[in-house]
């Protein structure tokens, strides 16, 4: 393998990762304030790629535009998962939460079906097919939009949870549900926002992403996957974990694409989180020193 | 023999089945496919409903069975009789270093679930990418001149007496368990691990066997499934759907019974073959249906159609009910 296609293969794994980050942060986000997995994550993003996409087809609205359409909507979606399903969904064993969230990613596939047909759909624009050079590499230019909005909102994201009291009740929250409520803290509506802003994420990425990958309803799945062995990777529930885990997966991906085929280079991310529970199963930056399942 | 009533009702029960689905071929068919399904999710639920440890990546074995008797019939012209027991082996093997590496670390609940995903979608992509495993194509055994020796009959009913037969062996090895000194264990440590440990129950050993008697089991039904249709590939043997549609059927028939999940498959899959020919012009109105009826289960009805009617019938022992009350209470 020459240096420049090595140079290639890590800056799409870069900026595929900077997605990846995008998509797995709210994942974390839930699973560290609520403790519950949401095997339909990846089904919400597949919704927000739909409504890129049809926000460009129907309205002829840019994508990055589209993201201030699209975000309200999955906000708003976020929360009434919450209010439907997750909440009752928290009083029953982990077994059913895990029957609910999958019964709901089967659901939202199969009413896609029914709605948009199993046909692959692409936003295509003047600019996708442009692309940049930096240095001896070819950045396309959809992939730099999509990497530097997902820049922009983790850093906000981090910003958020930092440094704003409502980002301090979310780490409260998930540090210790008891000690939070014992605070004063309302839980139920921490559980609403942290739900609403986990899938608000969603928002961001699924317009940008729709220019960048076919949409079809089954596309849900396989990002959902991805996030999990992000998010474990990386360690549950961690911020900085998420986007280690996540340019570790990107890059990794995209560096066994140049060396082996398409199939064996879908495995690696599963090998990795493999790895990775078997030799730091608290994952590589966990929250608080880290803490097991 | 009292203590294998709960396995030996259902087995008579399917036998009735199995005798009413004899004149045709396409309720055979459907037979045959609940019968295996079912049992698997049996196995499955040795692990789940019992033990506690939800496994997502079932179909790892399950993809195991298939691909050694199918492999072992394309490349060496072996037999069943030598592949099924192979298949079992080797799925033994596979989730005893699977379960030492999960359980070495104490990887619980989603974690052990996502772990378990992980291992079966490596195979499924490793698979698929494998020239002399047929790649994503699969593979197709042909036909033989001693055809029985190969389990390959032209009639359907054969089929039907085998599953039933792994139906009824399946029940009885997870009675066996459930009412011996591993049954209690098992529900201790998927009741509270922390205290069975300290209690004495070695848990580690005793999940290790809940995770190889259910891997063996679900093994044989890959081998069933390769010798029953002489064709196997990744997507039906070694994907994700098939793990999930195991926890489907537990938590639908009840995960805290032996025959619960044997009746969620025996209703959901003629439901769903009703479902998908009356409403043949919309496609996935079946999946719909059956993903809405899984989320109203596991909310409503935690313990399945089975707990329900468990609750329903007389209980003549007042051992057995306190016994029963007390599982309810801890689940």
């Amino acid at each position: 393998m020459s240096a420049t296609i090595f140079l290639q293969a890590l800056l799409s794994g870069l900026t595929n990762g900077a997605i990846y980050a995008l998509i797995a942060v709210g994942l974390t986000l839930v699973f560290g304030v609520m403790r519950v997995v949401n095997f339909a994550h990846g089904e919400f993003l597949m919704l927000a790629m739909y409504g890129g996409y049809l926000a460009w087809a129907h309205l002829g609205v840019d994508p990055v535009i589209a993201v201030a359409l699209v975000v309200p909507v999955l906000l708003a979606l976020g929360v009434g998962l919450f209010e439907s399903l997750i909440r009752p969904a928290m009083k029953v064993p982990e077994i059913n939460q895990m029957a609910v969230t999958l019964g709901l990613s089967l659901l939202l596939q199969y009413l896609a079906l029914m709605a948009f047909k199993a046909d692959n759909l692409l936003i295509v624009q003047d600019r996708s097919t442009a692309s940049v050079w930096i240095g001896p590499v070819l950045l396309q230019m959809p992939h730099a939009i999509a990497a530097g909005a997902a820049a922009v909102l983790l850093l906000g994201l981090y910003l958020i949870m930092r440094k704003t009291d409502f980002g301090l009740i979310m780490r409260a929250v998930s540090q210790s549900h008891d000690g939070a409520a014992l605070s004063g803290i309302d839980i139920g509506r921490t559980y609403r926002w942290a739900m609403g802003i986990g899938v608000g994420t969603l928002g961001v990425a699924g317009p940008l992403m729709a220019s960048v990958l076919y949409v079809n309803p089954h596309i849900g799945t396989l990002f959902t996957l991805k996030a999990f062995v992000i998010v474990i990777v990386g360690g549950m529930g961690s911020f900085g974990g998420v986007l280690l885990g996540a340019l570790l997966v990107g890059v990794a991906e995209s560096v066994a694409g140049v060396l082996t085929t398409a199939s064996v280079a879908a495995a690696v991310p599963f090998a990795l989180l493999i790895l990775v529970m078997l030799v730091r199963p608290e994952g590589l930056l966990p929250v608080g020193g880290g803490a097991r399942a | 023999m009292k203590r294998f009533l709960p396995a030996l009702v259902p087995a008579a029960l399917a036998a009735a089945l199995f005798g009413i689905c004899l004149g045709d071929p396409y309720f055979m068919d459907i037979f045959i496919l609940t019968a295996l399904m079912g049992t698997i999710a049996v196995a499955w639920n040795l692990m789940a409903g019992f033990t506690g440890l939800i496994s997502l990546g079932h179909s790892l074995f399950f993809g195991i069975g298939a691909y050694v008797v199918a492999y072992g019939h394309v490349g060496f012209g072996l037999g069943p009789l030598l592949t099924w027991p192979l298949a079992a082996a080797l799925a033994a093997a596979v989730a005893l270093v699977i379960g030492l590496l999960c359980f070495r670390y104490g990887l619980r609940g989603y974690f052990f679930a996502i772990a378990t995903l992980a291992f079966s979608e490596v195979a499924f992509l490793l698979v698929s990418a494998t020239p002399w495993l047929g790649r994503s194509d699969g593979m197709m055994m042909p036909t033989e001149d001693d055809a029985a020796r190969y389990l390959q009959f032209m009639e359907k009913w054969p089929y039907g007496l085998i599953v039933l037969a792994f139906l009824t062996a399946t029940l009885l090895v997870g009675q066996h368990f459930a009412s011996s000194r591993a049954g209690s264990y098992w529900r201790a440590i998927r009741d509270n691990e922390g205290a069975a440990e300290a209690l004495g129950v070695p848990v580690m050993r005793y999940k290790l066997l809940a995770f190889v008697v259910s891997a063996v089991l679900t093994a044989v039904g890959g081998a069933f499934f390769a010798s029953t249709f002489s064709f196997v590939d990744p997507r039906s043997t070694l994907g994700v759907d098939l793990s999930i549609q195991l926890l489907v059927f537990s938590i639908i028939g009840g995960l805290g019974l032996l025959w619960g999940p044997l009746l969620g498959a025996a209703l959901l899959i003629p439901l769903g073959e009703v479902l998908r020919t009356a409403m043949s012009g919309f496609t996935g109105v079946n999946i719909v249906a059956y993903s809405v009826l899984l989320m109203v289960m596991a909310l409503m009805l935690p313990h399945g159609l089975g707990g329900l009617l468990k609750t329903r019938l007389p209980r003549p022992r007042l051992g057995a009910r306190t016994a029963f009350r007390q599982e309810d209470a801890a689940r």
